[in-house]
């Protein structure tokens, strides 16, 4: 599945995200693994809701960081695409 | 924070089960050991390990189902916020006892298949079970609970690959799971009967790794090579006390599902210490984490810190030191028995398998 800007993502059924007392970070949880997450992995995460498209949640990001609509957009569909590779996220 | 944090916890709910697998990893003497803990052990235990890090639990067994508190003990892990799994025959599920599991917490159940041939299956695990199986596979998928399929691969099964890969996908499995047989517990005096050859095994590797690729954004597929056919052993457990603790049906807690075996070590019961005493400085957990106790060649290796030399139960069962190199290593001095046995393989085996009992083990 190739994903797109106006593709609306969430996390397969499998996958739990989780902040982690222990490290101060947010983790995806799924079967016998778990992922640790950069901030602004799983700041993108939390709006995979099923709902909004990646360019939604990219101009999201983009006013509450602060940052470039483009560039965001650009790094969270590298991001989903990969999840998505391996079964972690599904579009709705 | 200890400097290794444990991330997963596989609570081995009970010995009882109403299969009898050929390759079952549990212990070959189950008499002694058939007290199990009380609910409030275990409540306490996820509470303890989720202080120290631990994120995920696997309910195992033998059977966890039949433990009349499974809702309870899913409700207690997933509340100290513990992704919870449950390994299972499927054999004894209900539809109703499926639905209070889920709202109990439940986030994944992996099902195991001895065979896509319930005659076949029949031989592994000594009855037929298959349909109760995949009406259980069903349910899961019914009630939107992500579900693996675990099959333990093995000579007699190998060559139906293809029928597991095929039966995953009918099943909407979200992850599968093809793992040889390791050979521990029940799969040592049954290895002749079991080992397969490197012709099934590469044929069977082919066949996992292009499901892999045509299936990797609906289904993850796992295959896993036994450890007799590699040139290097795994990291197992992911090192001794690293990421792993294991706490068996009676209590004892141990870095896998052999080290009881191991001569010399004590392992401390859940319900004389806290989880975290145990963890950090019981003396069987202390004993072979680490470095220190590494014998050459590990020792001067480079990979040590990759591989932790290996498997120590493998490495007592079949050479009798458990600080030697796992002799699966083909820099182990003892590495002529791994491929001696390899040999049997080929051959045809000469004896009918032991099936796994609570009563004594029969003598081979
Ligand atoms: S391997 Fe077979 S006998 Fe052993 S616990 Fe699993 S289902 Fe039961
Ligand atoms: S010698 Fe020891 S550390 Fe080196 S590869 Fe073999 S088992 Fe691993």
């Amino acid at each position: 599945m190739k994903l797109d800007r106006n593709s609306v993502p969430r996390l397969a059924a499998k996958v739990r995200l989780q902040f982690d007392r222990h490290s101060g970070r947010h983790l995806l949880l799924y079967p016998e693994r778990g992922m640790q997450l950069e901030d602004s992995a799983a700041a993108i995460i939390k709006r995979c809701d099923g709902v909004h498209s990646i360019a939604e949640i990219a101009s999201h990001l983009a006013v509450e960081f602060d940052a470039d609509a483009s560039d965001i957009e650009s790094d969270a569909l590298e991001f989903l695409q990969a999840l998505c590779d391996r079964a972690l996220l599904v579009v709705a | 924070m200890t400097a290794h944090r444990p991330y997963t916890l596989i609570a081995e709910l009970s010995y009882r089960c109403p299969l009898q697998c050929v390759y079952c990893s549990n212990p070959l003497d189950l008499r002694r050991r058939r007290t199990e803990l009380a609910t409030a052990d275990w409540l306490r235990a996820f509470r303890e390990a989720e202080a120290m890090g631990v994120v995920q639990v696997s309910f195992s067994g033998g059977e966890p189902l039949l433990r009349d508190d499974l809702e309870d003990l899913v409700a207690g892990a997933h509340a100290a916020g513990l992704y919870v799994n449950l390994a299972t025959s499927g054999v004894p599920l209900k539809r109703e006892r499926l639905l209070s599991l889920k709202s109990a917490g439940l986030d994944n159940v992996q099902i195991s298949i001895q065979d896509t041939d319930e005659g076949q299956a029949e031989k592994i695990c000594g009855g037929r079970f298959l349909e109760a199986k995949l009406q259980a596979a069903a349910w899961v998928k019914e009630m939107g609970l992500p579900l693996t399929i675990n099959v333990v691969l093995h000579r007699q099964n190998l060559d139906r690959i293809d029928d597991f890969v095929a039966l995953a996908e009918r099943l909407h499995a979200d992850r599968l799971e093809l793992a040889n047989t390791q050979y521990q517990g029940w799969a040592l005096p049954n290895r002749a009967w079991l080992l397969p050859n490197r012709h099934q095994l590469e044929h069977a590797r082919s066949v996992a790794l292009a499901a892999r690729e045509r299936l990797k954004d609906r289904m993850e597929v796992l295959f896993v090579l036994p450890d007799y056919f590699s040139e290097t052993p795994k990291p197992c457990m992911g090192g001794w006390g690293q990421r792993f603790i294991l706490i068996a049906p009676d209590g004892l807690v141990l870095p896998c599902h052999q080290a009881h075996t191991l001569p010399g070590l004590s392992f401390a019961n859940l319900r004389e210490h806290s989880l975290r005493w145990i963890w950090d400085e019981s003396p069987g957990f202390v004993h072979f984490r680490g470095e220190q106790w590494m014998q050459e060649p590990c020792r001067s290796c480079e990979r040590r810190k990759q591989d932790f030399g290996g498997c120590r139960c493998q490495a007592w069962h079949l050479t009798g030191d458990a600080a030697a190199t796992d002799p699966t290593c083909h820099l182990s001095p003892n590495h002529a028995l791994i491929v001696d046995a390899r040999e049997t393989g080929n051959g045809q085996p000469d004896a009918p398998p032991v099936y796994r009992t609570m009563a004594a083990p029969s003598p081979r």
